[in-house]
């Protein structure tokens, strides 16, 4: 069987799929590709179910073909044949902050409570990547490649669109205007965890401790310092601090996406009649 | 007071609920067909619609099966845990300083009490179990630990709970268990979730 082994395993890299959402009562964090649509396209270029394991990295992650195979990296968008000891070097595309690969078969390492994603938040999943360690590839999935090329996926240039609630009434009544209004920059503390994002504290009107309540991907977290934090696919299951706004679902990978320094615009939906 | 509906962007509600309701609403809601998934808190629940569910009608029927649930006791002591517990914590002093209390008198107020999960957080696995003698409540400490071994029991904030895993933490540590409360291939993976009956009992 063929596998890729990792030469260097670069910053933060996990392996992951469409995660394990399910378990959150139980504090399972979801978990799963950061950016869906890329890990999607990289598996259709391969010819695999869009859902199927991949490896995330922010850079300089760099693999050795154990057999041959076929990959898709983020920063080509093309398949790509890999000889028995060629070597490849994984990087996010020029804008972005992930980069992905994917493999025909996908990495078929053991799944954790129906995922093979690791949670950086609490280790749930297969270890953390060591250079050295192959990576097994499943079984080829028997599909055709029916894509050679792509155009990529929305770089979303666009405000990023967000749901007002659940805990506005904690805010200053001008916290929601004020959120969409700022051009927000994205900080230096970024994870799989979240994104905080620097600008002008938005104001609580309420300073108590919230009594811990559910999270969801995308929730804009306002700890008391009034700097936000969006939650992404590693955040805990439940928090104590209130959530102004949550980022369209469709919009996280974008929020994801963006590299420490650069700037953030947040919009509230068109609604149609 | 009746629940209250809270948006929670384009596929969630937030259900706030008096305290204590949250788990029969939860349980309630759990066998709505709009309903994707459940994730309860201190006093509020969680909902994940259904994909294709439709949102304005989730909510109301929501409002309504919270309604239904308001004051119900879900009690089923059939699935009780019991987790044997050395009390050699190290804050097991201080709390007993803090309280007024003798460290027996902690002891004893602390094992003998009946605890319920009523919701999960922080790291999979820990529950926030409400039945604490509130003899016992304190805040959390002034300064978090940086590592709280796996298995301490401890308090905080007016809730019990067991470390899963050995990580930082800020309630205070009354003692220590062998029980394992997480384990991701065991079925079901957490030892305690929510609804779960806990009896502490000393060793």
């Amino acid at each position: 069987m063929s596998a890729l082994e990792i030469v260097d395993v670069g910053w933060s890299t996990t392996i992951q799929d469409a995660g394990r959402a399910g378990h959150a009562a139980i504090g399972v964090p979801p978990s799963g590709a950061l950016d869906e649509a890329t890990r999607d396209l990289l598996n259709r270029l391969v010819g695999n179910p869009s859902d199927a394991a991949v490896l995330e990295t922010a850079g300089r992650l760099r693999l050795r073909a154990v057999g041959a195979c076929t990959v898709a990296l983020s920063s080509e968008l093309a398949p790509r044949a890999m000889n028995d000891g060629e070597v490849v070097q994984v990087d996010p595309a020029t804008i972005d902050l992930w980069g992905y690969v994917a493999t025909r078969g996908g990495f078929d390492v053991p799944a954790v409570l129906g995922s093979r994603s690791q949670d950086t938040l609490s280790g749930v999943g297969p270890p953390a990547l060591a250079a050295g360690q192959r990576l097994p590839i499943g079984r080829d999935p028997g599909t055709p490649v029916v894509v050679d090329q792509a155009a990529g996926v929305e770089r979303g240039s666009r405000a990023v669109t967000v749901w007002p609630g659940p805990r506005l009434d904690w805010f200053a009544a001008d916290a929601m205007q004020q959120l969409v209004t700022t051009e927000w920059t994205v900080s230096a503390d970024v994870s799989r965890v979240g994104v905080r994002l620097d600008g002008p504290p938005l104001r609580r009107v309420v300073h108590d401790e919230l009594p811990s309540e559910g999270l969801v991907t995308g929730a804009i977290q306002v700890p008391a310092d009034g700097r936000p934090v969006v939650m992404l696919a590693d955040h805990p299951t439940t928090g104590g601090y209130p959530v102004l706004a949550v980022v369209d679902p469709a919009c996280v990978r974008v929020v994801a996406q963006r590299r420490p320094g650069s700037s953030l615009r947040f919009r509230v939906p068109t609604l149609h009649a | 007071m009746t629940a209250r509906l809270l948006p929670y962007g384009p596929a969630a509600w937030l259900l706030e609920v008096d305290v204590g309701d949250a788990l029969a609403t939860a349980t309630a809601l759990a066998r709505s067909e709009a309903v994707n998934e459940i994730v309860p808190g201190a006093r509020t629940v969680l909902v994940h619609l259904a994909p294709g569910a439709d949102r304005e009608e989730s909510g109301r029927r929501l409002l309504q099966l919270a309604a239904a649930a308001q004051g119900v006791v879900v009690d089923d002591p059939s699935d009780a845990v019991e987790i044997a517990v050395t009390y050699d914590g190290e804050d097991l002093a201080a709390v007993a300083e803090a309280c007024r209390l003798t460290t027996a008198e902690v002891i004893s107020r602390h094992s003998e009490a009946i605890y319920r999960a009523a919701f999960c957080g922080f790291v999979p696995g820990f529950a926030y179990l409400t039945g604490l003698d509130p003899a016992l409540e304190l805040s959390r400490r002034a300064s978090p630990r940086t590592r709280v071994p796996a298995g301490s029991v401890a308090i905080a904030a007016g809730y019990s709970a067991v470390y899963p895993t050995t990580s930082p933490g800020g309630w205070h540590l009354l003692g220590h268990t062998d029980a394992v409360l997480f384990e991701a291939d065991r079925d079901p993976p957490a030892l305690i979730a929510p609804g779960t009956t806990v009896h502490f009992v000393p060793r």
